[in-house]
């Protein structure tokens, strides 16, 4: 066995967001290794260092054996390290054997070459060839966006292997398959790739996928590498199981039965059924049944990328419902303009915060009342100040000049001021300093008492479990669990 | 390959010899009408080459103008009329100008590619405007067109000028039709919609774009050169200014991007409507073409090559086609 | 360098840049906001110059007093921008929004050729000359030469109409609606605002403003076919120098490229259209984002 990647002391921030420090990794050949974490720990940030879609702070980065640092994609594509990407990228107007073709073409052409003509058929039997190594000639003709998403990835993963790379970094292969399809999905990748006997890398939160197909782990937490292992070594590690699985994920559990009961008239709020949303040619969620009964405080939890934002935007009216309904009492909010969701008292705070920078904190807060022209805004503004004085602290200071956190809380006062029958809250707690994420509990523990109807998506419900009435658990587009 | 089967270039073969029987029956003033369909036609094409990959320039009157211009200068202060020298002078100055500014072009895309486009034909408008040497807002009257030892006058000039821009064109689409099927030439949903993934295939976007620039560039300075030597004259207003720009975007969609064969349809069906339009409504045809040009947008997204598409589908038994053109039409 | 000479140059450039200043600053109105640029832009400028035109030799046939001929000036800017803003973005950009760009571009360019014709049909191609106006304010000399004080208050004209959009953008509730609309049209809607009807209400007054800029200039020319075609060109240049849909840009890119054309004009007039698109061209690609892009979103 001879070493085909060797990183050492890979170092990456962006701005004073340390996304890789010491990073120190030997691949041998023929393995199969697996890399894990939470979200933003790093591990898409290592593959694009490595391939050379970011330009390292720091480092070295060998492939076999000689020094791939500061080369172009292109360049290090060639030399035989591939990769493929979490969200699937094919080319969406052309057909399955066409985005092959262009592989293939490309692969196999340089300079004068890539004059000759692209539809040869040797070229066309090993497309051919490829096709039913992956298993998805029946798709032969369809063009990438009507494929199913399954399929969809095998292809990137397909198109990423035509070189026959020495080494093939993976991105997520099973994000965004369904429940039911992910094994076999595995399956037909890794039965090809070992033909192809490739070293593969890949990027994998579903940990039943890990235990099933991976030889050694490497475990990123905050940039850094917290552990090197064989399989089942790593998954007993203690740094492990503190911050990539999650230990404290139960914890929730036993207050949360304390908090089941409390919940109020059996009135919806916000009843969803059946919800398909399709971003793109992509569809996002699946038969969403979710529902906020009046006065509750729900909770939408699910990790990155299960689809809770694009619940949040399809019941804004930011994106086309499929199918289903959405309704706010007896309204059908499907066919309400967007812009009246406002008027009919539904605060929407975004994860991204979105404050309008050239404003100050307050009027970002006063913006819905301006448009909507509700009465009572100076009453309202008054109660948003007890319930959060932090923000009449800094009310008249421009909405760039605040951190994080206190951009969060701006977000947060602003969805209140026309929130009056319902608040969608996205991730209030996530990317702040966790003194500002215990006061954000504070505030939605104050907002319970007084009898709001809440829906609050986050990754992980360990801090507001205790608050919530209803929890429904998104997973890859669906509602898994409702308790 | 399959020279026999290629419905393209047996399509452009008939089309020439269609052409050169047509020019025994027509007027000679419908001689000219051809001869500029032909020229612009080719600008078209280039900006097809362009399109494909969802680029746009508004500025390729720049390369338009430049090749005219060799000509014109080639005539004026050399005394050069040969037409295959000019035109092929025309041809090799606009490709060298596509080939520098390239570097600096393939770095944008979308709205910030068509405008520096346009920011550099306007800056070629103003020099040739302002500048004696160069004929200013007047330009430069041609001398008659020679063609190595044969020198017709009149009429006949206008034959062979025809007969030689139709043989040149022919060839000059059969070579782009080729590059369409070749590898470089396939790159172009791969630039539209996924730079990344073109890089992590092991090829840059940029080349393609640069590669594809200079191809548009040439098609351009070939255009330029034939328009010049078919009107006998060059001026900045009808050659270089912005609108000219915009009649070859019109022209591209009216075509559509589906073939090779389309742009030259495009520029014909353009050269008709506004020579009936100038003729028989010369105070509106402004507003016919604008008309045209909205109607087009509106209705016909694809061009009028969608409808030989259409109907080629329709009857074909290629499933894959078939699928890929229901797709576009929904 | 002649001193005197150089106050010439910069009285000109100033002049000339107010006048750029006028067409471009409705274009970038409706660029900042809509996203769109604008094409028809040029035959708004050329619709107020000819009804300005129009209406000034008729009402200075009447007795009226002559000041009256401003409110002339600039009803009839008030009524081509509620008009044609209906007209153009009901009617024609309202089915594009989804579009690529380009077409949008495009379309707006069919738009205008129809445009044009649709003047020439209304008006013909005579001239149209109504220099009344220039007498009201008198002459001033400077540096010996001697200006007159209309070419000069289109200076004062575009200093106002500069100060009433920045106050109007930012000190005022509906501009700060419309600061929330250019950030992000899905979070404008999420707050409740109607980002269709802004987008009516600021293409019409870009519409306007453009308007306003050719009935301001009419009594200054000869109002004839054609002046679209050349200043729509122009405002592009200075919304692409100024950064797409920043009004303190467009400002700054006018007198830039005034100053620089009258340099030009003075000094080796060969070279007058040369520098503009040469700065628009550097412009482009030093900084493509032009020199006052507006802030973006901040991601981090």
């Amino acid at each position: 066995m001879s070493a085909v990647l060797e990183v050492h002391d890979l170092e990456k921030s962006f701005g004073a967001v340390v996304a890789a420090h010491d990073i120190n990794v030997v691949v041998e050949e023929g393995e199969t290794i697996g890399v894990i974490g939470a979200n933003g720990a790093g591990k898409t940030t290592f593959v694009n260092l490595v391939t050379g879609h970011l330009p390292p702070g720091g480092g070295t980065v060998e492939f076999m054996g000689r020094s791939i640092l500061g080369l172009s994609v292109r360049a290090i594509t060639r030399l035989g390290l591939c990769r493929s990407f979490q969200v699937p990228q094919v080319f969406l107007s052309e057909t399955v054997f066409d985005n092959l073709m262009m592989a293939f073409g490309v692969a196999e052409e340089d300079g004068a070459g890539l004059l000759t003509p692209l539809m040869e058929e040797e070229r066309a039997a090993r497309v051919e060839a490829h096709l039913a190594r992956y298993q998805i000639a029946d798709y032969r003709d369809v063009i990438g966006s009507a494929l199913p998403q399954g399929i969809r990835k095998l292809l990137d993963i397909a198109m990423a292997t035509v070189r026959k790379p020495k080494l093939l970094m993976l991105d997520e292969p099973t994000s965004g398959i369904s429940a039911e399809e992910k094994f076999a999905i595995m399956d037909i990748l890794m039965q090809a790739l070992k033909e192809e006997r490739t070293t593969v890398l890949f990027i994998e939160h579903d940990m039943e996928i890990v235990e099933r197909y991976v030889d050694r782990v490497l475990a990123f937490y905050q940039g850094e590498i917290i552990c090197d292992a064989p399989t089942a070594q790593a998954m007993r590690d203690d740094g492990v199981r503190e911050y990539v699985l999650g230990r404290g994920h139960d914890a929730g559990a036993e207050t949360r039965a304390a908090a089941s009961g409390r919940s109020s008239s059996g009135e919806e709020t916000l009843a969803v059924s059946d919800l398909d949303v399709s971003i793109g040619a992509t569809p996002i969620l699946r038969g969403v049944h979710l529902s906020v009964p009046s006065g509750s405080m729900c909770g939408l939890i699910g990790r990155n990328g299960a689809g809770k934002t694009t619940f949040m935007r399809a019941v804004m009216g930011a994106l086309s419902v499929q199918r289903g309904t959405v309704r706010l009492g007896d309204v059908d909010l499907a066919a309400t303009p967007a812009h009246r969701r406002a008027h009919l008292g539904i605060g929407f705070m975004p994860e991204d915060r979105r404050l309008v920078p050239e404003l100050t904190a307050e009027e970002n807060v006063l913006l819905p009342v301006w448009a909507t022209r509700a009465d009572n805004a100076l009453e309202r503004l008054r109660w948003i100040y007890g319930l959060m004085p932090e923000v009449e602290e800094f009310r008249h200071r421009g909405a760039t000049s605040l951190s994080g956190g206190q951009q969060k809380f701006v977000a947060f006062a602003r969805a209140l001021m026309c929130g009056t029958r319902l608040l969608l809250l996205d991730e209030p707690g996530e990317g702040i300093a966790p003194i500002f994420a215990q006061r954000m509990v504070e505030i939605l523990d104050d907002l319970k008492k007084e009898g709001a109807s809440v829906l609050v998506a986050e990754s992980n419900d360990v801090h507001i479990a205790r608050l919530l009435d209803r929890t429904f658990v998104i997973e890859r587009g669906s509602i898994v669990d409702d308790r | 390959m399959t020279w026999r089967r290629d419905k393209t270039l047996w399509g452009l073969t008939l089309g020439l010899a269609a052409l050169l029987l047509l020019n025994f029956v027509v007027p000679d003033w419908f001689t000219n009408i051809l001869t500029l369909s032909l020229a612009r036609g080719s600008v078209a094409l280039g900006l097809l080459v362009l399109w494909r990959c969802g680029l746009i320039s508004f500025g390729h009157a720049l390369y338009f103008g430049f090749g005219a211009y060799t000509v014109g200068l080639m005539s004026r202060y050399l005394g050069i009329t040969d037409a295959f020298l000019t035109i092929a002078c025309g041809v090799v100055t606009a490709g060298v100008l596509a080939y520098g500014l390239g570097f600096l072009l393939r770095q944008y895309r979308g709205i910030f590619f068509a405008l520096l486009n346009m920011a550099f034909s306007m800056i070629l408008y103003g020099v040739l405007a302002k500048l004696e040497e160069l004929g200013s807002t007047d330009g430069i009257s041609l001398e008659a067109t020679t063609y190595l030892w044969y020198a017709p006058l009149g009429a006949e000039n206008k034959t062979a000028l025809f007969v030689f821009a139709a043989i040149l064109t022919w060839g000059v689409a059969v070579l782009v039709h080729l590059y369409l099927r070749s590898t470089l030439g396939h790159m172009t949903t791969a630039v539209r919609e996924n730079e990344i993934r073109l890089g992590y295939l092991g090829y840059s976007g940029e080349r393609a774009v640069h590669a594809k620039y200079v191809i548009s560039g040439l098609l351009g300075g070939f255009g330029g050169a034939v328009a010049a030597l078919t009107i006998g004259h060059v001026d900045p207003d009808s050659m270089v200014y912005w609108p000219v720009s915009g009649d070859f975007v019109f022209i591209a969609i009216l075509s559509g991007t589906g073939n090779v064969v389309a742009p030259f349809i495009g520029a014909l069906m353009y050269e008709l409507i506004r020579t009936y339009a100038f003729d028989q409504f010369p105070g509106i045809w402004q507003l016919i073409m604008g008309g045209t040009l909205l109607a087009i947008i509106m209705f016909l997204p694809n061009g009028l090559w969608s409808l030989v598409e259409r109907r080629r589908s329709r009857g074909g038994p290629g499933s894959a086609d078939r699928l890929q053109a229901r797709e576009e039409e929904a | 360098m002649d001193p005197e000479l150089l106050l010439i140059i910069l009285v000109d450039g100033l002049v000339y840049g107010s006048y750029l200043f006028m067409v471009a600053v409705g274009l970038t109105v409706i660029c900042g906001v809509q996203k769109l640029l604008n094409v028809t832009h040029g035959a708004l400028y050329a619709f107020g110059a000819y009804l300005a035109a129009t209406l000034l030799i008729l009402y200075f046939r009447l007795d009226w007093p002559q000041f009256g001929a401003f409110a002339v000036m600039l009803l009839s800017a008030l009524f081509l921008g509620v008009v044609f803003g209906l007209i153009i973005e009901r009617g024609l950009l309202r089915h594009l929004y989804h579009e690529d760009e380009h077409i949008i571009v495009l379309a707006t360019f069919a738009a205008f050729l129809v445009l044009e014709d649709v003047l020439l049909l209304i008006w013909g191609t005579d001239p149209y000359l109504a220099p009344e106006p220039l007498g009201l304010l008198g002459a001033t000399e400077i540096a010996g030469l001697p200006f007159d004080n209309y070419s000069l208050s289109m200076v004062l004209l575009s200093a106002v109409v500069a100060a009433v959009l920045w106050y109007g953008l930012n000190r005022t509730q509906f501009g700060k609606l419309l600061l929330a609309v250019i950030y992000d049209r899905e979070l404008a809607q999420a707050m409740g605002i109607n980002v269709n009807r802004i987008f009516l209400l600021t293409f019409m007054l870009g519409s306007f403003l453009g308007a306003l800029g050719g009935a301001y200039q009419a009594p200054a020319i000869s109002v004839q076919p054609g002046i679209g075609v050349e200043v729509i060109v122009l405002a592009f240049a200075v919304v692409v120098i100024g950064g797409m849909g920043s009004i303190p840009g467009a400002l700054i890119g006018s007198v830039i490229v005034g100053v620089a054309r009258a340099f030009a004009v003075h000094q080796e007039p060969a070279l007058e259209l040369f520098v503009i698109y040469m700065i628009m061209a550097a412009v482009l690609i030093v900084r493509p984002q032009g020199l006052f892009a507006p802030a973006k979103p901040r991601t981090i």
